[in-house]
């Protein structure tokens, strides 16, 4: 913890009361002062970071201390700063009242000054470890998410790799779920999910051609047409996908749980002529719906060693004219409204870093079978 | 000139309690009752209680009441607490009510006029 003083505002409408706090607690605190409940709100709001508590007067004038708490309490600012009351007034009811609006300890008049300065330091010394904890928790979860993101793309790169496919095509579908999934819930509101289950199916879709680990290197970098018989097995990736990470069993998590959806139903249509279980309309969960859509955009606008990249325009006709199977209406919308800036909003994803990862992965793993 | 102690004695209060409070220091208590004695608040209830303004007189009267519960003035500030706590209870003549805080207030106005420069 910093050895800094801490601050405490000292908020009472009695000049002479606001000097004797300033008296005790300036040789180990910075003190501020407000003379009256707007002004003191307005400091808090302005010093929300710097303030480590505050001592508050209970009868003032323009706004009482209740009323200030009350507004505290509304911006959320008394979740990480500490307030102390301070009154002449000793009622059972009175500080009752304190309590319920959230105040951390009540201090009558006459007060010992030791005692303030004792209440005040525990209570500053006590939030401090939480928010230095609190601050801790959040970066090491972040920092997990973060690798473990990273780690799923990576991975999921090398089997891109591996199917001759560009590397940022993980990071595009990954993109354009997220993209998709939030237009989606701007649309109508059925489609609304939590900020944290719109990342989960992002990361989830990074999985989605991951069973194409299992078919065979003739087929799947087949330079030719495939034939019915090739075909049937390509299209097994998405039942192999399932089937590697249901074996993980990992069932409690929800994010293998997602990845197992897309894995699965990334290749069924709206009308019930995709693979591999052939379901139909709302059968299909709509992030699997989603990905799908995604998969096809991003092949269609991205080049290919068989054809060029197409632009957004005709990507849009192409698919809308129903050239590449059946989607349901609602995110054809979603993805007509984004327009044009979607293109630009996948480039923009930093991928660099990610396709060099995995092309040195995928180089290493091949030299290594190729010694076998 | 007499001393703070002379001046506590005097009203009746206990100076050493007030004295522990501030950390035995005297300069403090010296500079509290300086202030005390050139603040407004009792002009205000004063005014207050002329004007017949039970709200701003029950205002005036609670902040005096701190303000001498921190200095140990505790007679004067019992008959403002005693304002306070009749006017919170909805039955009250605030002249009545008055009448023995402006005793109070004189008596220590005059012994801050002694121990005070």
């Amino acid at each position: 913890m910093s050895r800094a003083k801490p601050t405490v505002l000292i908020v009472d409408d009695m000049e002479m009361n606001r000097i004797m706090l300033n008296d005790i607690l300036s040789p180990d605190f910075v003190t501020m002062e407000a003379s009256g409940g707007n002004e003191a709100i307005k400091i808090i709001r302005e010093n929300s970071d710097k303030i480590s508590a505050v001592l508050l007067d209970a009868m003032m004038p323009d706004l009482d201390g209740f009323e200030v708490l009350k507004i505290l309490s509304r911006r959320g600012l008394l979740e990480n700063i500490p307030v102390i009351m301070i009154s002449a007034e000793n009622s059972p009811e009175y500080i009752a009242r304190g309590y319920d609006l959230g105040v951390v300890d009540y201090i009558g008049r006459p007060f010992d000054p030791n005692i303030v300065h004792r209440r005040l330091s525990n209570v500053v010394m006590l939030y401090a470890k939480q928010n230095v904890l609190t601050a801790l928790i959040k970066e090491q979860i972040s920092e997990r998410e973060e690798n473990n993101s990273m780690l799923i793309d990576v991975l999921s790169s090398v089997v891109e790799f591996r199917n001759g496919e560009s590397g940022p095509h993980v990071l595009h579908i990954r993109r354009l779920t997220e993209l998709l999934l939030k237009e989606l819930a701007r649309l109508d509101s059925k489609y609304v999910m939590p900020p944290q289950d719109v990342a989960m199916w992002a990361t989830a879709s990074a999985m989605h051609d991951i069973g194409k680990i299992a078919i065979d290197d003739k087929i799947l970098n087949k330079p030719g047409r495939l034939t019915d018989e090739e075909y049937n097995i390509m299209k097994k990736h998405s039942v192999y996908g399932y089937e590697i990470l249901d074996h993980l069993n990992w069932h409690h998590s929800p994010l293998i749980e997602a990845a197992k959806q897309i894995c699965r139903w990334h290749h069924e249509r709206w009308d019930g002529n995709g693979y591999p279980d052939g379901l139909k309309g709302d059968e299909i969960p709509i992030p699997a719906q989603v990905v799908a859509l995604a998969d096809v955009y991003d092949a269609l606008t991205s080049e290919r060693v068989y054809k060029a990249a197409y632009s957004h325009e005709k990507a849009i006709t192409m698919i809308t004219g129903g050239e590449c199977g059946a989607f349901n209406p609602d995110l054809l919308k979603a993805l007509t409204h984004i327009g044009g800036s979607l293109k630009k909003k996948i480039d923009d994803a930093p991928d660099e870093d990610y396709d060099e990862i995995a092309e040195q992965i995928f180089e290493g793993l091949r030299e290594r079978l190729d010694r076998i | 000139m007499i001393t703070v102690a002379e001046a506590y004695s005097e009203l009746n209060e206990n100076y050493d309690a007030v004295l522990s409070r501030l950390m035995g220091k005297e300069n403090l208590v010296l500079k509290y009752l300086t202030m005390f004695k050139n603040d407004t608040t009792y002009e205000a209830l004063t005014s207050a209680v002329e004007a017949g303004s039970a709200e701003d007189a029950l205002r005036a009267a609670h902040s005096l009441k701190g303000m001498c519960f921190n200095l140990g003035l505790i007679n004067l500030g019992t008959a403002c607490s005693n304002l306070v706590d009749a006017v919170r209870g909805g039955e009250y003549d605030l002249n009545q009510l008055y009448a023995p805080i402006k005793v109070e207030y004189a008596k220590v106005a005059a012994a801050l006029d002694k121990c005070i420069e």
